[in-house]
């Protein structure tokens, strides 16, 4: 931790000089043609500015990440800087009846020491949708590693030794793990406000649902579990913040969010909020684990206090123990159909582990309630969802809010109730599925659904597969003890906030030498959001792709347009930088025409050129041109589309547009071991056009992925409010080589009417059905049903009854046992 | 900030010395696999680091005049997996060096840190009981041979005493018409520590009639120190691979194994996994045997 090793110079960090940007323009240009040139094959000619939606572009990232010049929050130093450490909890629950930091305060290095008590009463809660988090705990611990006090000192290693001295006292409370026991008549109340330990409950219900189950052929009832899982992103959460000589406060952070940091310090620190500035670092993976306040307040009340820069970062272990995780539920699902697979209701009653503040639990819950169901037509719906507070790490978001384990579960009926009726599981989707014109729970009507094209493109594939396979299986060319399987799901997903508002804005500015910055509210958290606004501004603005620049993740350039998340930045901020296109070119052009002595509508832009009357000025002459007036230029757009879902009825539209899916995996399990191998995968998207289809795959790959590993490995194990596993050795993350050995990804491109240039959003979708076709894979292969995730071998052997029985003695010494995994 | 003292050593005799004046401070570190782990969770805070990982003499890997395939050390995972001499004499350490973690992690570990270790689910341990090798230990005393099967004692305690150093692991010669196999359950792909259960067999068979004449057999992950069981190894003498005996061997890895149920895998589980792969490990040797030398 030598704090004077010298820093490369390093990218995407807001205080890097015009000078360094400019140099990785020219290299980008010389990328963007290249691409061009393969993309347009011999339509390409040097100056034609092609179309930039929809071409294949590295993100302009890559080149920065691979050569390591990334400057990630941790790797950032500045002379005279401090490191932070917490000292955390050790209860479950407790009243801390005394916090002695005294010996802390002696040990070598140390600068300042924080707790609760330091800060005024009114500015310690925080959070993002209630302010119940205290940034130290005060008076009272609710689980095991919740901040109690921070301290700074010369080096890391001085800071946690400092921690390790402080001594707390307290005095144990009853313990509350399970959200059953929290709703139990009579359980010790976690917080103030919240009686009978509920953070949230819903109720929704469309039709007649007891009449559609009294008149049902068929009825599936089963009971899901899921475990709590952690995101995993590799760069743990980590910030610098220092006082610079302005006196602004500045956090550099990796976040989804840096306007909720920027509002939240205003209000911890008592700063008027121009005093302050939030920058997003690059980021290394979030996934919804980088929404909320981990290290943002303690480091820049640390900074104040001593008028140190100060670094904090947590370690892995730390990620683990105490930052939020995916819910931990346990649902009852009931589902009715008629015997020619047409789907009448749909029974959910569900119960989740909040943990120990609200974090986005809420959240999580209302996108669950609307997206019951989802995306198939069920005329009758009934569900009970409930989040109750436990003595557990706090339960937050995480890619998809939710959903990911809701379809889990009906997508394994939807299977199974193929079989039953004897349909292909592709045939029963079809029949359900959403189509233009159907209606939501909620009675939205929906358009440019792609979801049955999803299924046209996997139907054949599927069929295929099936009849190999039972070729395979049949002339016994399979591996004794070794069977195939093939499994599908589907998904349809909200795309931004469920039922609320959730504008983004955009605003573009021009340089005399002819670069336009696109100011985008939604920062990139390295999902190339960036580039694909970029792509956008450059088609809407029908400009060089090379010109442009988007600049977001800096809390003082841009407006608070919420967090990147909800996979809502392509859809949400690309329609603002469309309107703040349209605004722009009609400023520019006005601009152009007072200079040229014309009229504005004679000023137009085309492919790269100012068209003034009919003649053609480079983009950057017409710059030139109005040198004198160009910064007064600023297009400005806010995309704000009427959303809004009436809480009491659950009525209304909950969402501007939704993406669609189908996924096809081909496993293989051994059946003496109950192992799982993912052998192969297919996934069809409806994303709308797709904006970048190198960018698109990628997250498509990165989400089937993580979907089979929570589908299969992922869990967070707890004893005791303590977690046994809060390491990568212990925590089965998948890596490359669990990987199928195969991911194909198509687009179906339907062209969303409401969308920039006919896109929706995609991140989080891939996710959604990669658990619910795992599932459905392992019982066309050994015909049992896992209904808890992760679907483990020993579960699954279990299943199977083959648990210490020897089930393969068939495999004689004369076969070829396949070499191990 | 808690100071520790580090002494790089050069050669054995050094080291010996080294460690007998460091007493109980002295902490051995080669590869530093294991230990870095330890040391970074802050588990172990030794006051005196003994470096032996440039004593180039424990790096050797050679075959004696008696035909015993000698490694050193401070051999790595990775020169055990690459090395001709181990291609030649003892491909099971080849099988199982490729199951070890990934290249860059094989390029740092020890066989000699990974035996010291004595962790119930390391690799090399499992293979290195099936071939019935001896330890050689270096101490104030001079030489000190132990045999592999009665070195490891307990959880992470192994007959090593604190005063010894590893010298060479001595792996006996392999008799012609012989067959091995290294078969490793977990529940991922690669790199996997956590669910590991492992099983080497090292057997020969009788050319003329195929019954087994010699079995010797490691398993790993299935209880407080990698396991040999002579009485299941015995199980297998003068049989021919069949269910019967598979069954009779389940029933024997049920009996005598006691694994630990952890949060990711009942014992139950455990044990039924380390009698499929034991099962799966002898039937391939014994397939390697009856095919023939070319793949032992």
């Amino acid at each position: 931790m030598a704090s004077d090793k010298k820093q490369p110079a390093g990218q995407k960090f807001a205080l890097e000089s015009a000078k360094q940007q400019a140099l990785w323009q020219v290299q980008f240009r010389q990328i963007v043609a290249d691409v061009q040139k393969q993309a347009l094959g011999p339509n390409w000619t040097a100056n034609s500015s092609a179309r930039s939606i929809g071409l294949p572009l590295p993100r302009n990232d890559v080149l920065y990440k691979v050569r390591g010049t990334a400057r990630y929050a941790a790797n950032i130093s500045m002379d005279g800087m401090l490191y932070g450490r917490f000292a955390r909890s050790q209860e479950p629950h407790a009243r801390i009846l005394n916090i002695d930091v005294s010996a802390a305060a002696r040990a070598p290095g140390v600068h300042a020491i924080l707790t609760a008590d330091d800060i005024l009463q009114d500015r310690l809660l925080v959070g993002t949708h209630d302010n119940d988090t205290p940034i130290l705990a005060k008076d009272r611990v609710r689980y095991v590693g919740e901040p109690i006090v921070a301290i700074v000192a010369e080096s890391v290693e001085q800071a946690q030794q400092a921690c390790d001295l402080v001594e707390v006292e307290y005095e144990s409370l009853p313990v509350i793990f399970t959200p059953e026991e929290a709703i139990t008549a009579g359980a010790y109340q976690i917080d103030a406000e919240a009686e009978g330990n509920i953070i949230t409950e819903h109720r929704h219900a469309v039709g007649d649902v007891d009449a559609a189950f009294a008149a049902a052929d068929i009825v599936l009832e089963n009971t899901f579990t899921t475990e709590p899982i952690d995101h995993c992103f590799l760069e743990a959460q980590a910030g610098l913040a220092f006082v610079d000589s302005g006196g602004t406060l500045n956090l550099l952070v990796s976040t989804q969010y840096p306007h909720f940091h920027h509002e939240q310090l205003a209000r911890v620190t008592g700063l008027p909020m121009e005093k302050i500035r939030v920058i997003q670092t690059v980021v290394g993976g979030a996934f919804g684990g980088k929404i909320d306040d981990t290290i943002e307040c303690a480091s820049c009340l640390l900074a104040l206090k001593t008028s140190r820069p100060v670094s904090m970062t947590l370690t892995r272990e730390e990620v683990f123990i105490a930052t939020t995780k995916r819910h931990r539920l346990k649902f009852r699902q009931k589902l009715a159909a008629t015997r020619k697979g047409h789907l009448t209701a749909l029974e959910l009653d569900i119960l989740c582990d909040g943990g120990a503040y609200r974090s986005y639990s809420r959240v999580v819950a209302g996108r669950c309630v609307v997206h019951a169901g989802m995306p198939y037509r069920f005329p009758n719906l009934r569900v009970h969802f409930m989040t109750a507070f436990t003595n557990h790490v706090p339960s937050g978001s995480m890619r998809s809010f939710g959903v990911v384990k809701m379809a889990f579960a009906l997508e394994s009926h939807l299977t199974e109730l193929a079989a039953k009726i004897g349909i292909s599981p592709i045939e029963i989707r079809k029949r359900n599925g959403f189509v233009d014109g159907d209606a939501t729970s909620t009675g939205q009507v929906l358009q440019d659904v792609g979801l049955l094209k999803t299924l046209a493109e996997i139907e054949p594939v599927y069929e295929r597969r099936k009849r190999e396979l039972a070729a395979v299986h049949g002339q016994g060319q399979m591996n004794p003890g070794r069977k195939r399987g093939l499994g599908v799901a589907c998904l349809g997903y909200g795309i931004g906030y469920s039922g609320i508002r959730n504008p983004s804005t955009a605003r573009l500015a021009v340089s005399a030498d002819g670069f336009v910055t696109a100011f985008c509210g939604t920062p990139d958290i390295g999902t190339g959001s960036d580039m694909a606004l970029t792509q956008i501004a450059a088609e809407a603005l029908d400009i060089d792709l090379g010109r442009l620049r988007v600049v977001s993740g800096d809390s003082t350039k841009t407006d608070d347009s919420g967090p990147t998340s909800a996979s809502r930045t392509t859809y949400f901020s690309g329609n603002a930088v469309c309107l703040a296109s349209e605004d722009f070119k009609r400023q520019f052009c006005t601009a152009v025409a007072e200079k040229t002595g014309c009229l504005p509508a004679q000023v137009r832009i085309d492919n790269d050129r100012v068209i003034v009357r009919n003649e053609p000025l480079a983009f950057e002459q017409a710059c030139r041109l109005i040198a004198d007036d160009v910064d007064a230029i600023v297009g400005y757009g806010k995309f704000d589309p009427d959303i809004e879902v009436d809480i009491s009825t659950y009525q209304g539209n909950a969402y501007p547009t939704y993406t669609y899916g189908t996924h096809l995996v081909e496993i293989e399990v051994d059946e003496e071991l109950g192992s799982v191998d993912v052998v192969r995968y297919w996934a069809a998207h409806d994303g709308g056009v797709i904006v970048n289809p190198i960018g698109a795959e990628g997250q498509v790959e990165g989400g089937i992925v993580q979907g089979l590993g929570m589908a299969l490995w992922e869990k967070i194990v707890r004893q005791e409010g303590f977690i046994v596993n809060p390491h990568y050795r212990d925590y089965l993350l998948p890596g490359a080589m669990d990987s199928p050995g195969e991911i194909n990804v198509w687009f179906v491109e339907t062209y969303d009417r409401t969308g920039p240039f006919g896109a929706k959003g995609l991140a989080e979708a891939s996710i959604i059905p990669a658990p619910g076709a795992i599932a459905g894979a392992i019982s066309d292969a050994v015909g049992v049903w896992p209904r808890g995730m992760p679907m483990e071998s020993e579960k699954i052997l279990e299943l199977m009854g083959h648990y210490s029985t020897d089930a393969a003695t068939s495999a004689t010494v004369k076969g070829q046992p396949r070499e191990p995994r | 900030m808690t100071a520790c003292l580090y002494t790089r050593l050069d050669t054995v005799d050094d080291a010996v010395q080294c460690l007998a004046s460091a007493g109980e401070d002295g902490h051995v570190i080669a590869g530093g696999v294991a230990l870095g782990i330890l040391l970074n969770e802050r588990l172990v805070k030794p006051a005196h680091l003994l470096d032996i990982s440039r004593i180039d003499a424990l790096k050797r890997i050679e075959v004696t005049a008696e035909g015993v395939l000698s490694i050193g050390a401070l051999a790595t995972h990775q020169e055990v997996l690459t090395s001709a001499v181990v291609a030649a004499t003892c491909p099971l350490l080849i099988e199982m060096s490729s199951e070890i973690a990934c290249e860059r992690i094989r390029n740092r570990g020890t066989i000699g840190g990974s035996i010291c270790l004595g962790d119930p689910q390391g690799d090399p341990p499992v293979a290195l009981l099936a071939l019935d090798a001896v330890v050689r230990a270096a101490g104030p005393q001079g030489l000190r041979d132990i045999p592999i099967r009665t070195f490891f004692q307990d959880v992470y305690t192994t007959a090593l005493q604190s005063d010894e150093i590893l010298q060479e692991i001595r792996i006996p010669r392999i008799p012609d018409g012989g067959g091995m196999a290294y078969h490793k359950f977990s529940a991922r792909r690669a790199m996997d520590y956590a669910t590991t259960v492992s099983a080497a067999v090292q057997l020969a068979c009788d050319p003329d009639d195929g019954r087994i004449i010699n079995a010797g057999l490691g398993l790993g992950g299935v209880g407080v120190t990698p396991v040999w069981s002579k009485a299941i190894a015995d199980g297998l003498l003068n049989a021919t691979p069949c269910p019967e005996i598979f069954a009779w061997m389940r029933k024997l890895v049920h009996e005598e194994l006691s694994p630990i149920g952890d949060h990711l895998y009942s014992a139950d589980y455990k044990s039924h996994v380390a009698a499929v792969i034991l099962r799966r490990a002898t039937e391939r040797a014994y397939n390697r045997a009856v095919a023939g030398s070319d793949r032992r």
